[in-house]
């Protein structure tokens, strides 16, 4: 059976997604599923995205 | 085998007044329904639609009119609807859901329908990109990824807006400082470090000196009112003193012009009335105990007290004013204790600030040490130290006021700028978090509209070249195509196309082409999306989508669908075009690949109706063995037929014909036109299974032996006479045999179609290559 619209388009995301830096690979794999079920909402997309951000580096002598 | 539907049952559902049972050849890869208008296509077609993907059909396309309850056949319900599809392994029975259809049947789904309808090809060549981009979503939509793209979007749009809300905020609170900072004068360098050193100021110092000023000033202000009050008091003790002088002079005055005697008679007088008012029942005098009255006793007493009363009244003033005299003497020296009270409280709290203006008044405090004192006491000293103190607080009012006043301006200003400050650096930090969240969801939403635009390009890339294949079939040599469809640059859901048109490449073809043209384009965009996405088991619909095509555009169209037809599960063209079906009944397309149902007249009580269609062949060859043969039947049955097969060899062979405004030639037209050469050498060839040629058969006889009996189709079949009654039933007879028998010989028995192509220059051959005619080419000409 062949893929469906949905999940090789969501496969190709994932693939993009997952080469960002900083992302957590349980949280991609959860993504992947959402995707292609439609149900990544809007607080979803700001979890992960706030999860994913790669963090400012704090110089020794900030504090 | 692919998925075929055998069988379709329907209830209840829009035309179907009365149940319907369609029976589906499935050896055979395509179906054509053919109906006059208002016969029931469209509803078979959205019964399909219904059962197996589960949506309304044609009427969800027509606005004002809700699906749900127009599904219904006239006076049923929608629980009543029921529409059985089978396969030759599965059966499914769609009925209405809650709010949509759905089916039951075994766990297998039912085949996936692509249907087109014409409104679809109206809108996916006449309307705006974004209709058409919703008419074809069906094929390229990614619904599930669509719908999280969405939800990113407004996260990207919330992660903006919280971005430009700190962003503001921040520049709200800078400007807030700057307005401080230019009241102050904008002391170098600027606004910042000088609202940063303000900040470090002790703010506990300057509300300190402020809550002092403020304390002193309403303990100044309390002794202002304590002296105003001692002030007024003095004034009315001073009035008292007077007024109690005055009477006493007055009741001196009285005195002296009455008697010692007068005096001693009128107490005496005074005491008897109050005696004998309080006995008024008495009747004897207390003094002399002689009898008297007392009422009369009573009247001459106050008529002898009247005489008498300049002194009672002076008498009354002097009471007056004493009592008076004594109020104003108490509250004159509770005033003074209020006055020399707040005079010490307010002495003590200047001996104790540090306030400059105090300060510089450099008061010797030892001086107030009686009015200072824990429990002060009124005295000459104290009073006049209070006088002092009420002085000082005089003097010192106006600065401290000012004093008390700046020090609230800058404990306000001072806690504006803190609070501006904090803002700044709050914002500034919200700022941030909030641009490095919306810049990564801005990413994410690059990568999933990029790899969803990109499917969605790559679909319809691959269709391009499908469709231009395809359409360049349709329209060879016409100098249209080159067919690109594309998505509009930066709008969602918005599909474009271009073609090109007599050398001009990338033109709109909405703007170029014919109305046939654009027909046939939707059919082959729509085609080639139902190829691209074809599982093997997919059943394309086409419902009534070619309206107004030539017969050698017709032909062709014809054709392609029947070489695509192979790579579905089934093909099911729903048509009112008389002439796509009589094509088949005359040989003119591949009959033997497709099942041919007719519907009949619709009514209400009898609903939807249908036969299947015969095939010219079949039906002469029906009515010929039909005992008592209807000789005037098979007369004009196998005129009409010989017709048509003369005229295919006419036209292969580009017989000559007498030149006419219209191409009606007769029969005996048509049996002359075929020359000496030509007929001689006629032949067909049919190729057995292993594809070497099984029978030949010779054209001349049977045409000859025609030409001979064709008078049979005006004489018995068209007219009225004698001569024609006196023709024998054998005569009849023999012309329809040897009409059938030309047929058998001309049309393929497989595919059901005479040889219309010349494919390898060496002879004309059926749909199917298994019949071939020879010659190539007319040896008369």
């Amino acid at each position: 059976m062949t893929d469906s619209p949905d999940t090789i388009v969501a496969a190709k995301i994932i693939e993009d997604v997952s080469k960002l830096k900083g992302v957590d690979p349980n949280k991609v794999a959860e993504m992947a599923k959402k995707l292609k079920a439609g149900s990544m909402t809007q607080d979803d997309w700001r979890r992960f995205a706030d999860g994913s951000r790669p963090r400012k580096e704090v110089k020794p002598d900030a504090h | 085998m692919p998925t075929r539907i055998s069988k379709l049952v329907i209830k209840d559902f829009r035309g179907a007044t009365c149940p319907v049972e369609l029976e589906f050849d499935v050896t055979k890869p395509a179906v054509l329904i053919f109906g006059e208008n208002g016969t029931g296509k469209s509803t078979l077609v959205d019964a399909i639609d219904f059962v197996c993907n589960q949506k309304f059909g044609s009427l969800t396309e027509r606005s004002s009119i809700s699906p749900k309850s127009h599904l219904p056949a006239l006076g049923r319900k929608a629980n009543d609807i029921s529409i059985t599809l089978s396969s030759e392994d599965n059966s499914w029975t769609g009925v209405m859901g809650k709010d949509h259809p759905q089916y039951s049947g075994t766990a297998i789904p039912p085949p996936r329908a692509r249907i087109l309808r014409r409104s679809q090809i109206l809108t996916l060549v006449n309307a705006q990109p974004k209709a058409r981009y919703d008419a074809l979503r069906g094929f390229i939509e990614v619904p599930a990824v669509e719908k999280s793209e969405c939800a990113l979007g407004e996260a990207v749009n919330e992660a903006k807006r919280d971005y430009d809300e700190a962003v503001r905020a921040r520049a709200q609170a800078e400007e807030a400082l700057h307005k401080y900072w230019s009241a102050e004068g904008s002391p170098p360098p600027g606004h910042i470090p000088w609202a940063e050193a303000r900040a470090r100021e002790d703010a506990g110092a300057l509300q300190g000196s402020g809550q002092n000023a403020t304390a002193i000033l309403n303990l100044v202000a309390a002794l202002d009112q304590a002296s105003a009050n001692l002030d007024r008091c003095a004034s009315e003790y001073a009035a008292t003193t007077r007024q109690l002088e005055r009477a006493a002079a007055e009741l001196k005055r009285a005195e002296d012009e009455g008697s010692e005697q007068d005096r001693e008679l009128l107490a005496v007088l005074k005491d008897a009335r109050t005696y004998l008012a309080k006995h008024a029942s008495a009747n004897t005098c207390p003094v002399c105990e002689q009898r008297i009255v007392t009422a009369n006793v009573l009247n001459r007493i106050e008529q002898r007290l009247s005489s008498m009363a300049a002194v009672t009244t002076a008498k009354t003033g002097i009471d007056t004013a004493e009592r008076n005299h004594k109020v104003a003497e108490g509250a004159l020296n509770r005033s003074r204790q209020a006055f020399v009270g707040a005079a010490a409280r307010a002495g003590r709290e200047l001996r104790a600030s540090l306030l400059a203006p105090i300060a510089a008044e450099n008061q010797a405090w030892d001086k107030y040490q009686a009015l200072l004192m824990p429990e002060t006491v009124v005295t000459m000293e104290t009073m006049e130290q209070s006088v002092n103190i009420l002085a000082v607080g005089a003097k010192i009012r106006t600065a401290l006021t000012t004093l008390r006043d700046d020090a609230q301006k800058r404990t306000s200003q001072l806690s504006g700028i803190k609070t501006q400050l904090q803002t700044i650096d709050e914002k500034t930090r919200a700022s941030e978090e909030a641009k490095d969240l919306y810049d990564r969801l801005a990413e994410l939403s690059t990568i999933v509209a990029s790899r969803r635009k990109e499917y969605v390009e790559g679909v319809l890339t691959a269709i391009s070249s499908s469709v231009e294949a395809l359409y360049g079939r349709l329209h060879p040599g016409e100098g249209i195509g080159q067919i690109k469809l594309y998505l509009r640059a930066n709008v969602k859901g918005s599909l474009e196309f271009d073609a090109a048109f007599q050398g001009q490449t990338d033109v709109p073809p909405q703007a170029y082409y014919s109305e046939s043209h654009l027909d046939t384009l939707g059919v082959c965009v729509f085609l080639a999306l139902a190829k691209h996405f074809n599982d093997g088991n997919t059943i394309v619909v086409l419902d009534d989508v070619v309206t107004s095509v030539d017969e050698a555009h017709m032909d062709r169209f014809i054709q392609v669908l029947h070489d695509e037809a192979t790579n579905f599960g089934q093909l099911v063209v729903a048509t009112h075009y008389r002439p796509w079906r009589d094509r088949y009944r005359f040989a003119l397309g591949p009959a033997g690949n497709v099942q041919l149902i007719e519907l009949l007249h619709w009514s209400l009580p009898r609903g939807i109706r249908h036969t299947r269609t015969k095939l010219a062949l079949d039906d002469l060859e029906g009515h010929v063995e039909t005992e008592p043969m209807d000789r005037q039947i098979v007369a004009s049955k196998a005129g009409v037929l010989l017709e048509s097969l003369l005229d295919h060899l006419a036209l292969v062979y580009r017989c000559k014909l007498p030149r006419q405004p219209r191409p009606d030639y007769t029969l005996g037209d048509l049996l002359g036109c075929i020359g000496k050469k030509l007929k001689k050498g006629l032949k067909i060839e049919k190729l057995a299974n292993d594809g070497t040629v099984g029978l030949t058969h010779e054209l001349e006889s049977p045409l000859n032996e025609l030409r001979g009996t064709a008078w049979v189709r005006n004489q018995v079949g068209c007219h009225w006479s004698f001569d024609g009654s006196s023709v024998a039933d054998p005569e009849v007879k023999a012309f329809g045999t040897r009409t059938i028998a030309l047929g058998r010989v001309l049309i393929c028995d497989q595919c059901g179609q005479l040889p219309l192509k010349n494919k390898t220059g060496g002879y004309w051959q059926c749909a199917c290559g298994r019949t071939h005619l020879t010659p190539v080419d007319n040896p008369d000409l």
